[in-house]
C-alpha cells in the first residue's frame, strides 16, 4: 500500500517527531509508514486521516498487487 | 502508580528474604549445591526484576517526557507487531532446535528420557499453541 504521508507532512511543515507525538506512535513508525514498509492498522489510518482533515483514501492508495 | 510501586518493592524484598533463607538452608547443609544454585538464580531474578521495575517507575515519576516515551513504546502498534512477530519466530526456531537436539541425543546414544523430554516439550508447545488459537477464534 502506497501513501502520501510524507508529502502531506512536508506540505504542512510538520516534523516526523511532531506527527508521531500527535498520533502517539514512535518517530520510527512514521518513517516506516512513509517508506511504505509498514501498513497501519485501520485505527491508526483513521487517526492519520483525522489529523490531516482528510479521508483515508486521500492518504492511502490501495494496490491489489501489494497483498 | 502507588500500588505498582508497592508491588515492585514487595517483589524486591521477597526476593532478598528468599535468598537469605536459601543461603541459611545451604549453610546448614539442608540444600544440595545444584538446588542452591537454582534457588539463588530464582531469587536473584525476583530481586532484580523488582528493583528494575521500581527504579523505572521512580525515573518515570521524575521525568514526564520519559514516561510519555515509555508509554508510546508500549502502545506503538508497529513495535507491538514487531515484538509479536519476533516472539512467534523465536518460538518456531526454539521448537526446531529442540527437535534437532533430541535427534542428536539419540545419535550420540544419550539416555532416551533426555530425547523424550525434548519431544514432550515440542508437543506441549504445539498443544498450547492450539489452545491459544481456539481462545482467539472465540475472541475474534
Amino acid at each position: 500500500m502506497k501513501n502520501h504521508l510524507e508529502e502531506l507532512r512536508k506540505e504542512r511543515g510538520i516534523s516526523q517527531e511532531t506527527l508521531a507525538s500527535a498520533l502517539e506512535v514512535s518517530r520510527q513508525t512514521i518513517g516506516s509508514l512513509e517508506n511504505g514498509r509498514y501498513n497501519p492498522s485501520i485505527l491508526l489510518a483513521f487517526k492519520i486521516a483525522r489529523f490531516f482533515n482528510l479521508t483515508i483514501e486521500d492518504i492511502f492508495i490501495y494496490e491489489e498487487d501489494s497483498l | 502508580m502507588k500500588k505498582k510501586n508497592i508491588l515492585y518493592n514487595l517483589l524486591c524484598i521477597f526476593g532478598l528474604l528468599l535468598h537469605l533463607l536459601v543461603m541459611l538452608l545451604y549453610s546448614s547443609d539442608q540444600l544440595s549445591r545444584p538446588l542452591y544454585m537454582m534457588c539463588s538464580g530464582f531469587t536473584f531474578i525476583l530481586f532484580s526484576t523488582g528493583l528494575t521495575l521500581s527504579l523505572r517507575l521512580m525515573l518515570q515519576k521524575n521525568d514526564p517526557e520519559l514516561k510519555k516515551a515509555l508509554e508510546i513504546e508500549s502502545s506503538d502498534e508497529r513495535l507491538r507487531f514487531i515484538k509479536r512477530q519476533s516472539s512467534s519466530l523465536a518460538g518456531e526456531v526454539l521448537q526446531w532446535m529442540l527437535l534437532i537436539t533430541a535427534l542428536i541425543f539419540i545419535g550420540v546414544g544419550a539416555p532416551i528420557w533426555m530425547s523424550l523430554v525434548l519431544i514432550f516439550l515440542v508437543i506441549l508447545k504445539v498443544f498450547i499453541e492450539f489452545l491459544i488459537s481456539i481462545y482467539y477464534q472465540d475472541k475474534f
